[in-house]
């Protein structure tokens, strides 16, 4: 639709231009092998050139005030109390090695139980963002839901996905991609 | 570009002028003088006297030739100006797919037919069927240029232009010439004033960009210091719709070209909201979102900021392509167990699949003829371009280099697609024609991916 607009708009445009040009105005005669082109005198008004639609350069943001003292919850992140669990390609079914951790994992958020946790799906870097995206966020649901099917309680937990934004390893290896391809669990500090 | 059908001297001059008659223009009268445009002309009528036209597979490339423009006024960086417009309205000209340029060293071989007078017979002579003469300059308003298209077979003026602007408009006077040339002789509204945007790293960030066709004048539209993902052009070129996590989750947002920018305009929370491609018309904001638990299709119009869900099924569903009527959307799926193209009315009914042969396929992209969707597919050692015709079923492979290729998006003319590809080691934009030819590397370095071409 936009398209037949701009192509009429172009034929508008043509039209007028020639119109407005006396060049156009005499046309070569055809028997002459070489013929006097009209002289670039063109009285027409000119097309204003108008970028209307230029988007804005954005303006980097200001430095971030940054983030509070380390607190309990990021010290057990960095510590790894909580543990990932890792999945095959383009699958989001938990493995038995995941299970077992994620049996680990549930034991600790009942240990810490002033914190919400929040899941985190991440994947290897094949497939496009935003199949990748939706995948990863399958992969922080099965996570998630095998937790509350433990016994934790599903307010407590929250899920997020990456996709394959948050790489932890950036190499192409298929040992790279395995260790992409997981859930990660985070104490929330707040 | 084949320029084996290029005569090497005037001696050639029959041959040439027998053998590409791609144009034969009629000998009446251009178009009347001083008329002002009365009716307005139907859509698809011819833009011109030129009564050969290009069409389909077998349409002809015009062979034209455009020497240096020269300067009528202005200071020492005029030279640059006139050059500049001069070499992007050929390579628009070349990137069309319409035209054949004559080789530079040709231009010498004609004489100078006298005082501006153009000679015809012998830049015929060189292959030229067409011929494009400029002039740039700067007056007190500014940017000042001229250009006369000629038609050398019927020894006619076809198209004259006069463009006025500021110093750094060079290339978008260009950029117009270029589709005002292509207008004509192909009958098809040209690409060259199109736009792609396109994500790209910067620092542990990625934020959105935007730039020419051609890759140049690259403007960074995003400064949120966070992960922002699949840009999408509104159809009428204003606004692009992005995900984003500026607010911790991935959320759908809208930037527009005054600068501004919004979260679109429904509820969201927690959940992830992504993949968004606007309808054909602009009324409708397709996307994927797991609001209700899984990742769905939905749409949202945001006129009244009524949300209709349009897929229900247990799988991931996500990546809506609209057809060009607007009727129909293309999407991925993974309920047959492994991600591939289907195909469903924009409602939701009548879903199918459409990609068989690889057992991993993406990303699709309907052509705006409506004609093939292209996608991207998982090939031993990596992913590549395919691009299926929905009248015939037959399946092009368009690019095959071992690497990853992927996110296809059509160009306005559907003769082309930009692509992601990280063939040199890094990612980095492509565009490429349908048929794998004409391959063109459009930024150099960094991460670079996702592109969304502009209607």
């Amino acid at each position: 639709m936009t398209h037949g607009v701009s192509r009429l708009l172009l034929l508008a445009m043509v039209v007028l231009c020639c119109a407005a040009l006396p060049a156009c105005k005499s046309a070569p005669k055809a028997e002459a092998p070489v013929t006097t082109p009209p002289a670039f005198q063109t009285p027409a008004p000119a097309e204003k050139v108008d970028e209307t639609t230029g988007f804005q350069e954005a303006q980097p943001a200001s430095e971030q005030v940054r983030e509070s003292p380390a607190s309990l919850a990021e010290k057990l992140n960095a510590q790894g109390v909580l543990e990932a669990v890792y999945f095959d390609f383009d699958k989001y079914d938990l493995r038995s090695d995941a299970i077992k951790t994620l049996g680990d994992d549930a034991a600790q958020i009942r240990k810490y139980g002033q914190f919400r946790v929040r899941v985190e799906g991440h994947c290897d870097e094949r497939g496009t963002v935003e199949y990748n995206l939706a995948l990863g966020e399958k992969r922080a649901r099965a996570a998630r839901d095998y937790l509350v099917s433990v016994g934790t309680p599903a307010s407590r937990l929250s899920i997020i996905s990456f996709g394959k934004e948050r790489p932890v390893d950036p190499g192409h290896t298929e040992e790279a991609w395995g260790r992409n391809r997981r859930a990660e669990l985070i104490f929330l500090a707040e | 570009m084949s320029r084996s059908r290029m005569p090497l001297t005037l001696c050639s001059f029959i041959a040439a002028a027998l053998a590409p008659l791609a144009i034969a223009a009629r000998q009446d009268a251009p178009p009347p003088a001083g008329a002002a445009p009365q009716a307005t002309p139907a859509p698809g009528a011819p833009a011109s006297d030129l009564n050969i036209r290009i069409v389909g597979a077998a349409r002809q490339k015009i062979p034209i030739a455009l020497p240096e423009f020269t300067v009528t006024a202005g200071d020492a960086t005029m030279k640059d100006v006139a050059r500049t417009i001069r070499d992007v309205v050929r390579d628009d000209l070349d990137f069309s797919g319409s035209f054949t340029i004559v080789p530079e060293e040709y231009h010498k071989l004609v004489r100078d037919g006298g005082d501006k007078r153009v000679n015809f017979k012998e830049w015929l002579g060189v292959g030229a069927d067409s011929l494009l003469v400029g002039q740039a300059g700067t007056d007190a308003a500014g940017l000042v240029v001229e250009a006369k298209l000629y038609d050398t077979t019927g020894q006619k003026m076809v198209l004259g232009k006069r463009y006025r602007g500021t110093g750094d408009q060079q290339r978008l006077i260009a950029h117009r010439l270029s589709n005002e040339i292509i207008q004509l002789y192909s009958g098809q509204a040209g690409v060259a004033l199109s736009r792609i945007a396109f994500v790209s790293q910067v620092g542990k960030a990625k934020e959105i960009f935007v730039m020419d066709y051609d890759g140049a004048r690259v403007k960074r539209v995003t400064a949120f210091n966070t992960i922002s993902l699949s840009p999408a052009w509104s159809p009428d070129g204003r606004e692009i719709a992005f995900t984003s996590y500026r607010g911790g989750t991935p959320r759908l947002m809208i930037l527009s070209s005054a600068g501004d920018f919004h979260e679109a305009a429904f509820q969201q929370g927690e959940e992830l909201n992504s993949a968004p491609a606007w309808s054909p018309d602009g009324s409708l904001l397709a996307f994927a979102s797991s609001r209700d638990g899984n990742a769905e299709i939905y749409t949202l119009r945001p006129a009244d900021r009524s949300l209709t869900r349009v897929t229900r099924n247990e799988a991931i569903d996500t990546s809506p392509a609209w057809s060009p009527n607007g009727r129909e959307m293309a999407f991925t799926s993974d309920r047959s167990g492994t991600p591939q193209i289907y195909i469903m009315g924009s409602e939701g009914n009548n879903v199918r699949r459409l990609s068989f042969e690889v057992s991993y396929c993406d990303a699709p992209s309907w052509s705006p003829q409506g004609d093939k969707i292209a996608f991207t597919a998982r090939v031993p050692g990596g992913f590549d371009i395919y691009v299926k015709d929905l009248a015939t079923g037959e399946l092009t492979r368009v690019t095959e280099n071992s690497n990853i290729n992927e996110w296809p998006r059509w160009s306005p003319d559907g003769r082309h697609l930009a692509f992601a590809s990280n063939r040199t080691g890094n990612f980095d934009i492509y565009t490429v024609d349908a048929d794998g030819s004409n391959l063109r590397r459009l930024t150099h370095g960094g991460n670079n991916s996702s592109p969304s071409w502009s209607r």
